[in-house]
């Protein structure tokens, strides 16, 4: 297999907590294990509060510390050239250099992540120029041509529009050719289609789709909609609570999950054409007893975080075969 | 094929961002009185030659011709434009004055409001961005300042400068150093090893060694040859810093929160990822977002050292005459006003010029935040 391109491993982070206890600190990532690969789209998938946003901030460094603390763990990027960087350890100095050029991010909210005072053009021309050193005249026909790859109609006239004058899909592929025009070797997609609609989701997504097959880049995409995963992604990672829980190969992770948690995020997913009075929820099977009494032969017995307050028992991740990763308690209790 | 294309028209960029009648109205006086202040100012420092010696035409008058009442007024004797607002008691054109008052004027209040909008925009961007400890102390540094009487630091600063300058330029302090320095060796009879007071001491006693060594004291330690008009522009130069040194503090607040929410904006975030620094993020991103706050508190900023200004050259501590401006003009005219008989002109003359630039700038500065507050509704609903 190819080497990954960035590569997680037992990434920690904790928020101070608001409270009148100053030790007390909220564990938001938990030894997050993580492996991008290029070419590869990868889904990080959880619900609200599982930690998804922070562990991609993370890549890049940009959670405002304090309140934020990295506890432990690496974040190894590793460029064209085959040199490793940990960036947890970088200056921000190397950060700055990185950030835009080699890994790039795009937001939830492409109405607001532009800045509303200054052209298209001149975030794009702005975003170009900040990492390689290039002539103005040169910058701007790699803002078009970005501009172009993101399918907007006459870019050179769009360029000196501003970003109220485009649509919110069209913006949210602004911020893409943006994140694009340095041709970025792997991108972090949080939530890029949570503000849109269904048919320009489905455009932003096959757009990004192309780019990886086409161009190799290494994507990773935070989403909680399942059928995205299962249409788009080629891996698949499964956070609750902060915790890893399952990761691989998406179509065998979906069609064959371990864990009672990602089995009932799947079973959560309302069908259409089926019709239930009450739909069903997560908590029947996240109690100890659900994933107790599963019948996978007893060998791998799934471990769920236990609620606030309470102890945590000892867990480990362990592969289950091809590329499978499963968070379980140990085999001997 | 290209024909049903469409076609993008380029946005409509630039409109006056003003609203309301008084405002455009005050925009004209605005512009009319500093194209004539402003534009007639190398005329009016301009020198003529007055009697052989070379007089700045803003300083020249014959004092036969004085006391003339305006045009218009009984008892005015020429109709030549340079009496047509009047002389004053040395023969001088007040027409003329009034030109250079008001250009010396409003040049210390718009170069006063663009130092304390520099000072302001900059302070305030840096705490807002910093944040935490930094933004806390900056913060509490303004707070103190707000605390102190605002004209009085003010004039404590015009005259701290002003000393700076006096001693610049005659360089007295300098030259007591060096004769007390050059006394113990210069004189036998000096006492050795002696305390400054003592050295004074025997010099007072000594009137013949005294003047000996101020000759040498002012060929080793000469004062610095500044030409008048130098000394007046440093004049001006030290009083615009005050002024604008001590009115920056309300647009730092302003600005600092401005900063403060628009630094938590998904954009400035986008601009971090895309690796951009600290200074790109302020100057490129955040700097534009508050055009809108800066431009306003300008206009309201210009008038307010165009007051301050008049206010000290009246107590005399701003513009020192013979150069004019509109305070100090108006301050000799009220010593005309007497109830013998009142050269009423050169007090009303400086007073309308002024009052009448103050309003139209406070006009047009209201009705720039009109246009520019979304905040604001106005009668023609939310702007």
């Amino acid at each position: 297999m190819t080497q990954p391109v960035l590569s997680i491993r037992d990434l920690s982070v904790s928020f101070t907590s608001s409270d009148a206890n100053p030790g007390s600190r909220n564990r938001a990532v938990n030894n997050l294990d993580l492996d991008l690969f290029p070419g590869k789209l990868t889904a990080l998938v959880g619900e609200s509060g599982s930690g998804k946003s922070v562990s991609a901030m993370s890549i890049l460094g940009l959670v405002p510390a304090p309140p934020a603390r990295l506890d432990s763990g690496s974040i190894v990027y590793r460029d064209s050239s085959g040199t490793t960087t940990d960036l947890t350890k970088a200056s921000n100095r190397e950060l700055r250099s990185i950030r835009g050029s080699e890994i790039a991010m795009i937001f939830q909210e492409p109405m607001t992540s532009l800045n509303p005072v200054l052209t298209i053009g001149s975030q794009i021309i702005e975003a170009v120029r900040l990492h390689r050193t290039v002539s103005k005249k040169t910058a701007r026909k790699i803002a078009i041509d970005s501009l172009d790859r993101v399918g907007i109609p006459d870019p050179a006239a769009r360029l000196s529009q501003y970003p109220h004058e485009f649509s919110g899909g069209m913006r949210q592929r602004v911020m893409i050719s943006i994140a694009l025009a340095c041709e970025p070797r792997v991108l972090i997609a949080d939530e890029p289609t949570t503000a849109l609609d269904v048919t320009i989701q489905a455009t932003i997504l096959e757009l990004i789709r192309t780019l990886v097959e086409r161009d190799g880049l290494s994507v990773l995409l935070i989403t909680h909609d399942l059928a995205l995963v299962s249409q788009y992604a080629d891996r698949v990672a499964v956070m609750y609570r902060g915790y890893l829980l399952e990761s691989g190969i998406a179509d065998a992770v979906l069609s064959q999950p371990v864990h009672p948690y990602t089995r009932g995020l799947l079973a959560t997913a309302p069908e259409i054409g089926i019709k239930r009075d009450r739909l069903a929820t997560l908590e029947s099977f996240l109690d100890d007893k659900a994933s107790d009494s599963q019948p996978s032969n007893a060998s791998p017995r799934p471990w769920t975080p236990p609620a606030t307050g309470q102890q945590e028992s000892s867990h480990s991740l362990v592969s289950i075969g091809d590329d499978h990763l499963v968070r379980v308690k140990p085999a001997s209790v | 094929m290209d024909a049903l294309k469409p076609t993008i028209q380029p946005p409509n960029r630039f409109r006056l961002p003003l609203r309301g009648a008084p405002a455009h109205i005050g925009l004209i006086v605005l512009l009319f009185m500093m194209v004539a202040c402003l534009g007639s100012l190398p005329w009016t420092l301009g020198t003529i030659s007055e009697g052989g010696a070379p007089v700045p035409r803003y300083n020249a008058g014959d004092p036969a011709q004085a006391r003339i009442p305006p045009a218009l007024a009984p008892g005015h004797k020429e109709g030549q434009i340079k009496t047509a607002l009047g002389t004053d008691l040395l023969g001088r054109s007040v027409f003329i004055r009034a030109l250079t008052g008001g250009g010396i004027s409003l040049g210390i209040g718009f170069a006063a409001a663009i130092i304390s909008v520099s000072i302001g925009t900059i302070f305030g961007a840096i705490a807002g961005y910093a944040g935490g400890l930094t933004d806390a102390i900056m913060m509490r540094f303004v707070d103190v300042l707000y605390g102190l009487p605002y004209i009085l630091l003010v004039v404590l600063l015009a005259v701290a400068s002003d000393a700076m300058v006096d001693e610049y330029v005659t360089r007295s302090r300098a030259r007591a150093d060096w004769t007390l320095n050059a006394v113990p060796q210069m004189f036998e009879a000096a006492p050795k090893q002696a305390s400054r007071g003592e050295l004074e001491a025997w010099l007072t006693s000594e009137p013949e060694a005294k003047s000996k060594v101020e000759t040498e004291a002012l060929l080793a330690v000469p004062p610095r040859q500044v030409s008048p008009g130098a000394r007046s522009l440093l004049d001006v130069a030290t009083l615009l810093f005050a002024i604008g040194g001590v009115s920056w503090l309300t647009l730092a607040r302003v600005i600092r929160g401005q900063v403060l929410s628009l630094k938590n904006q998904p954009f400035v975030e986008a601009a971090r990822a895309a690796g951009a620094g600290p200074k790109r993020i302020i100057l490129r991103h955040l700097l534009p977002n508050l055009v809108g706050p800066i431009v306003i508190y300008v206009t309201l900023t210009v008038p307010q050292a165009v007051l301050q200004e008049s206010f000290l050259s009246f107590l005399g501590i701003g513009v020192k005459p013979p150069l004019p401006s509109w305070g100090n003009l108006a301050a000799d005219g009220l010593n005309e006003i007497n109830p013998y008989k009142s050269n009423w002109w050169l007090l009303v003359v400086p007073s309308v010029l002024l009052g009448v630039t103050l309003l139209a700038l406070n006009f047009v500065g209201e009705g720039l935040r009109e246009a520019l507050d979304p905040k604001r509704v106005t009668s023609e609903g939310r702007a």
